[in-house]
């Protein structure tokens, strides 16, 4: 029984790590403490829904128009708003992203009603058997999510770019004295972020239904899976993904689904005793 | 007149920073801009560089006004500058900074031509090439961010008190270094306290103080100037 819920936590863990890794490297990148990432999802996953409901497309094709239309989004969100928390005190930005996340929640209460919206996608019944029960929707959404996690780790450490955005995180003014356009780095590590919560949300649907107040679980999660793999840190937040998602199938089956949080916020507590840079973190990063 | 500058004024908020700067740097010069601390050199280049907010006057490169350009242009346009300090990237190796110097479009194309040469200038750059650039010494920190200025490809290098607390022999090292850039064609600009050095390698001087220019000349003119051996030259 224990080998299965951990199988299942791993595998639900790793779309957690996804989300933490869109936020990781907004936090990372533009020191912005971004309260709306999970109300991202839950655009993401309402639009899936839409797309599946009214044309019929199934959740897995909507990653293609669900992803980029939420890597716009953010872009435009960047414009509109969060480039001018760029650099403002955390409780201003707290306040803005907060704001922000209730009038999408409010939007969707609005729109959608308060059901719980779900789709079926001719795998979301089938389950795979080796030796655990795997359900296909968790593996596909586990695969996928951990695939997309090492090509944007691979796109920061290998391309010029990626060096750029890592650059900026570690000394705006210099990146800028090479040339960087800091403005831009900003937007387009928003916009993949945002862009990330999109993919997140077309292969969680399959798994989880969709409602309104579902992203406010998911950003206080991410929150402690960012901080717990270190702030900026990819592999990090992979791993951090991972631990939470198995802490979670377990408390929940062994205490009470409700628990959850309580589990893994003392776990977070642990850890900023322990390593307070997190797993992956360095020291001092975080003061840069 | 490669750098132009009229009537410069600077700010911190309400605070002046500088005064009526004005100086110019030919084609192919090493000019100093000396001064002790405090005395407006950083905010000068800084304001250069377009990174200073509140600014009033003119500044010229090769003849263009270029207040109203932002700052990641004017690296662009081969105007460079090497910030006091070094403010190299900590977390990214030593090749990853040296890459960050090309990421301009021209930089990046001759890539591999100047980290060759920047090689050469500084073989211990090569040998630690996979370092994180935040855990090397001082000196080889300073080496690793001109290093990344010539990556730019730079027509015109400003250095930002590039010798400041190094050890007497890197710092012999680095003002010979600026010496040859006159070979590679690079004009300087060169931030310095450190007078007498600075005057022996550079073709004219100016001399900040509180934010004006009190004096300025070829370097021959302000080595046997009066006020200039009494005030910093400690003879």
């Amino acid at each position: 029984m224990i080998l299965q819920l951990i199988a299942g936590g791993i595998l639900i863990g790793g779309v957690y790590a996804l989300m933490a890794v869109g936020l990781t490297l907004i936090f990372g990148v533009m020191r912005i403490v971004n309260f709306a990432h999970g109300e991202f999802v839950m655009v993401g996953m309402y639009l899936t829904f839409i797309l599946y409901a009214s044309l019929g497309i199934d959740p897995y094709l909507s990653v293609l128009i669900v992803t980029p239309f939420m890597f716009l989004l953010g872009w435009m969100l960047n414009g509109l708003l969060i480039k001018r928390l760029i650099g403002a005190p955390h409780v201003t930005q707290i306040f803005v992203t907060v704001g922000l996340s209730m009038l999408l929640m409010s939007l969707a209460l609005i729109i959608f009603g308060a059901d719980y919206l779900s789709v079926r996608s001719p795998l979301t019944t089938q389950v795979l058997d080796v030796g655990v029960l795997l359900g296909v929707p968790q593996v596909i959404a586990f695969i996928i999510s951990m695939m997309v996690s090492v090509i944007i780790y691979l796109f920061l450490k290998k391309t010029f770019i990626g060096k750029a955005i890592r650059a900026t995180t570690q000394n705006r003014s210099s990146a800028t004295l090479m040339g960087v356009d800091v403005k831009k780095i900003y937007a387009l590590t928003f916009a993949i972020g945002t862009g990330l919560t999109g993919l997140c949300a077309a292969i969680l649907l399959p798994i989880y239904p969709a409602y309104p107040t579902i992203g406010l679980g998911f950003v206080l999660m991410t929150f402690v899976v960012v901080v717990m793999g270190g702030l900026g840190s990819i592999p990090g937040a992979m791993i951090g993904g991972i631990i939470i998602g198995v802490i979670e199938t377990v408390s929940a089956f062994y205490f009470d689904p409700g628990w959850k949080e309580a589990f893994y916020f003392v776990i977070f507590i642990l850890i900023l005793l322990i390593r307070p840079q997190g797993f992956f973190g360095q020291i001092g990063a975080e003061e840069l | 007149m490669m750098l132009k500058i009229k009537s410069l004024n600077a700010y911190y908020g309400d605070l002046q920073a500088i005064r009526d700067v004005s100086l110019e740097v030919g084609h192919g010069e090493i000019v100093a801009l000396l001064g002790v601390n405090a005395s407006g050199k950083s905010t000068t280049v800084r304001a250069i560089s377009g990174l200073i907010d509140r600014m009033e006057g003119e500044i010229y490169y090769n003849k263009e006004l270029i207040n109203d350009i932002p700052p990641n242009q004017r690296t662009e346009m081969g105007l460079i500058q090497v910030p006091e300090g070094r403010q190299l990237f900590p977390f990214l190796t030593v090749r990853e900074n040296l890459e960050m110097g090309a990421f301009t479009k021209e930089a990046r194309s001759k890539l591999n031509e100047n980290l060759e040469r920047v090689f050469a200038l500084f073989p211990e750059m090569k040998n630690k090439e996979k370092q994180l650039a935040g855990t090397m010494s001082g000196g080889e920190q300073q080496m690793c961010a001109i290093g990344r200025g010539l990556m730019s490809n730079p027509r015109l290098i400003m250095l930002d008190e590039p010798t400041l607390g190094l050890a007497p022999l890197i710092v012999k090292r680095i003002f010979g270094i600026i010496e040859e850039f006159r070979a590679m064609r690079i004009t300087v600009l060169l931030i310095e306290q450190n007078v007498k050095q600075s005057l022996k390698i550079a073709d004219r001087a100016y001399m900040l103080s509180n934010g004006k220019i009190i004096k300025e000349g070829s370097s021959s003119e302000l080595m046997n100037s009066d006020d200039v051996v009494q005030g910093y030259l400690g003879v």
